[in-house]
């Protein structure tokens, strides 16, 4: 069952098989009827056969009688030893006619009757006259004549009595024993378990087998008469036979062959029962394949249905049981990838769903984070402005009582000084603030930056604060490289850490030392700039918040050093706008260690940081990395 | 009362000097006529520290370094020999919590610093009745 192409071409064949079978049903037919036909035919040549053979029987025996007559076998007086001689000589003569002979010699006793025939045959006195034994057979038999043989039936084996006559003497009686027909007619070769019967022109039976002796076959013997062929299916007892009645020779006399039906058709009821069970192996064969095809072609659509239903129910993913190759088997396959598919996709869908909620639930965390922050933010930016406000608030109220008394002069000239320091403030917190924005927006196109230049500037920038706070400063520096980028960040964001340093270190002979390398590991190439002081350095649970605007540490606050509390954050947000890192750590000069590790090549970037659009390479070893 | 010969030692603390500075110039010339010796203080501990030595009333921030004005106040108010010596909380917090914290804690009085001549009103007004009331 390669395809269902091919299953309905088997159908067709079946349907072929079937219609030939019909048509060999009905060509049996015809064959049937020829063999039918021929076995009648053989039934007629075997009565023909049989009656011709029993005919000559019965002519040779009339002929030996009358042979023995004109011998004068009768003449001469009659006596029962005479008779028995030459009946036992006839019996001799034929092994199947008896024929007897009696003297008609009027004298002799008449015979009344056929057993009285066969006292006067058999019985010790057998006396009869010629004439009463004419009479008595004129009696029993009105036609007889010269020439005529006639009839008289006669019970036990005895079927018929003839007188034969000799000149104008009648000689004797010929009398057929029934039973002895029997083997005149097997003469004929009739077929085994058939039966003759021999009756005369009035349908009397004058033979039968032993079984049948009296049988009434009148009926048979009048339909068989009315028929053309002389044969017909009678019935005789209670069985049918096919039966033929045929003339026997010039007597008289008819012979009927009866074969049972059963028997002589036999040929054709096996040939009808070997072709009806034919016919029903093909037929049965046609049906359990029509049931075999009408499964395989219904069940997998059946199956295909029941999973669509499944399919619907929402079970998607259903898969179907496929056999073989042919269509529907494809079909089921291109189902089972649909619905494969199908599953698949809401998976997908599902997981797409799950993503999409969790990249929202974090987007949110997020965004309500970054809002707390720009609270924060906004809240510190307030204070930090309040403050210098609230300041000048007081400072102005006060200056403006003072200068109205000429003996305050001099606080009021303080207090000038107090305003301008308060203003300075100010300026540098906006001024931070703008910086911090600046970073954050990112509009200038990086150019190329000598990160040795810029430390110089910043380094000749601070001195007057250097100076002022008795600080050392010392550059461990050789290798600082070139990169791409803001010059002015990179400016800010040393001068930030530098200037940190510088206020944050010891007053007793601070020091600040700065050191600068290139590093290379598994990431790529670094530059590693560290500014170390001998300060109070950053106590542990404050080098995270350092980095955080406005956060100083409680050091800074009682030290009084000057600052917005931004510096650090601008330092951070430049670092990392170029994906770098920057923390601080204990400096062995006993203070704080502040470290920046930035990339020098691209691949180093650190993809998760928001700032690394603007590549850095460090032209001065004539290495770039970024292609261009 | 006015004329009592008795100086009046006054702490102001605030690590923020310009506000220190305002303050005091507040209290001093107060026009009460009271002899006032203002002590100054820049952090918390120092603040805390001139406290224990003795003042007759405090001045006190509440963001300092050190400590806070606020902690100072619930120090003090443990501490049986401070217990009773008139604290007033001065800061640019309008946060409601700091108000109710530092009237909860037992400060005389909650001062925001505000425009100045309101604001040395306040302080001038607190500080007399203060006196007045020790006196």
């Amino acid at each position: 069952m390669k395809s269902l192409r091919t299953k309905i071409a088997l159908w067709f064949v079946i349907l072929l098989l079937v219609t030939v079978g019909s048509l060999s049903w009905f060509s049996l037919r015809e064959t049937e009827s020829a063999l039918r036909d021929e076995i009648v035919e053989t039934h007629q040549a075997r009565a023909a056969g049989a009656a011709d053979a029993l005919a000559d029987l019965v002519a040779d025996a009339k002929a030996k009688t009358r042979a023995a007559a004109d011998d004068g076998v009768f003449a001469g007086p009659h006596n029962e030893t005479r008779m028995r001689a030459a009946l036992d000589e006839t019996v001799r003569e034929g092994p199947f006619i008896t024929a007897l002979f009696v003297p008609t010699d009027p004298e002799e006793p008449v015979v009344e009757s056929p057993e009285g025939l066969l006292k006067i045959l058999f019985s010790d006195r057998p006396q009869a006259s010629k004439d009463s034994f004419v009479a008595s057979l004129r009696m029993l038999a009105p036609d007889l004549d010269d020439t005529h043989i006639a009839r008289w039936p006669l019970p036990g084996s005895w079927s018929t009595i003839t007188a034969v006559e000799s000149g104008d003497t009648t000689h004797g009686l010929l009398a057929f024993q029934g039973a002895p027909v029997r083997p005149a007619i097997e003469a004929g070769r009739p077929p085994s378990g058939a039966q003759a019967f021999v009756a005369d022109g009035e349908g009397i039976l004058i033979g039968a087998p032993d079984d049948r002796e009296g049988a009434d076959v009148s009926e048979a013997l009048t339909v068989l008469a009315s028929r053309e062929d002389r044969t017909a299916i009678v019935v005789l007892g209670s069985t049918q036979y096919l039966a033929t009645l045929f003339p026997l020779g010039s007597e008289p006399w008819r012979l009927m062959l009866a074969t049972p039906r059963d028997e002589a058709f036999a040929a054709v009821d096996t040939l009808l029962t070997t072709a009806a069970g034919v016919a029903a192996v093909f037929l049965i064969l046609a049906i359990a394949a029509t049931g075999v095809l009408a499964h395989q072609i219904t069940a997998p659509v059946r199956r295909l249905h029941d999973a669509s239903a499944r399919v619907t129910g929402g079970e998607y993913g259903t898969q179907v049981r496929v056999s073989g190759k042919d269509e529907l088997a494809e079909l089921a396959g291109a189902f089972n990838a649909m619905s494969a598919k199908m599953h698949e996709d809401r998976i997908r869908l599902l997981r797409n769903q799950e993503t999409l909620e969790r990249t929202v639930e974090e987007r949110t965390a997020a965004l309500l984070e970054k809002n707390a922050e720009l609270e924060m933010f906004v809240y510190a930016v307030s204070h930090d402005l309040k403050t210098p406000l609230v300041s000048l608030d007081w400072l102005t109220e006060d200056l403006a009582a003072s200068l109205k008394d000429p003996a305050r002069r001099a606080e009021a000239e303080e207090t000038l000084v107090r305003v301008r320091r308060n203003i300075d403030g100010m300026q540098s917190l906006v001024s931070d603030l703008l910086e911090l924005s600046r970073i954050g927006r990112g509009e200038d196109a990086p150019v190329r930056v000598d990160l040795a230049a810029v430390l110089d500037a910043v380094v000749a920038e601070l001195e007057p604060q250097r100076r002022a706070h008795g600080v050392e400063l010392r550059r461990e520096t050789t290798t600082l490289p070139e990169v791409q980028g803001d010059p002015s960040l990179f400016h800010r964001m040393l001068s930030n850490l530098v200037g940190n340093a510088i206020k944050y270190a010891s007053d007793d002979e601070g020091l600040v030392v700065l050191r600068s390398d290139v590093e290379t590991d598994i990431d790529g190439r670094w530059w590693r700039f560290d500014v170390a002081d001998d300060g109070p350095g950053v106590p542990p649970d404050m080098r995270e918040q350092v980095f955080h605007p406005f956060v100083r540490s409680p050091e800074a606050r009682a030290r009084r050093v000057e600052g917005t509390g931004i510096g650090l954050a601008i330092v951070r947000k430049a670092v990392r706008r170029y994906g770098g890192t920057v923390d601080v750590t204990d400096a062995p000069e006993g203070g704080a260690l502040f470290r920046v590790r930035m990339p020098l090549d691209r691949k180093t970037r650190d993809p998760n940081l928001l700032d690394h659009d603007t590549s850095m390479v460090d032209t001065r070893d004539g290495v770039t990395n970024d292609g261009r | 009362m006015a004329d009592d010969a008795r100086t009046w030692r006054v702490l102001v603390a605030d690590d923020h000097l310009d506000h220190l500075e305002m303050i005091c110039r507040a209290i001093e010339r107060s026009p009460s006529g009271h002899r006032i010796k203002v002590v100054r203080a820049t952090d918390g501990n120092a603040a805390y520290a001139a406290l224990k030595e003795g003042v007759d009333m405090a001045f006190l921030d509440i963001k300092m370094p050190g400590q806070s004005g606020l902690s100072i106040l619930r120090a003090s108010r443990a501490e049986p020999s401070l217990a009773e010596v008139p604290i007033v909380i001065v800061s640019s917090s309008s946060d409601p919590w700091d108000i109710e914290a530092s009237t909860n804690y037992g400060a005389k009085a909650y001062i925001e610093k505000g425009r100045y001549d309101r604001f040395r009103d306040r302080i001038v007004s607190v500080l007399e009745e203060t006196l007045a009331m020790l006196a």
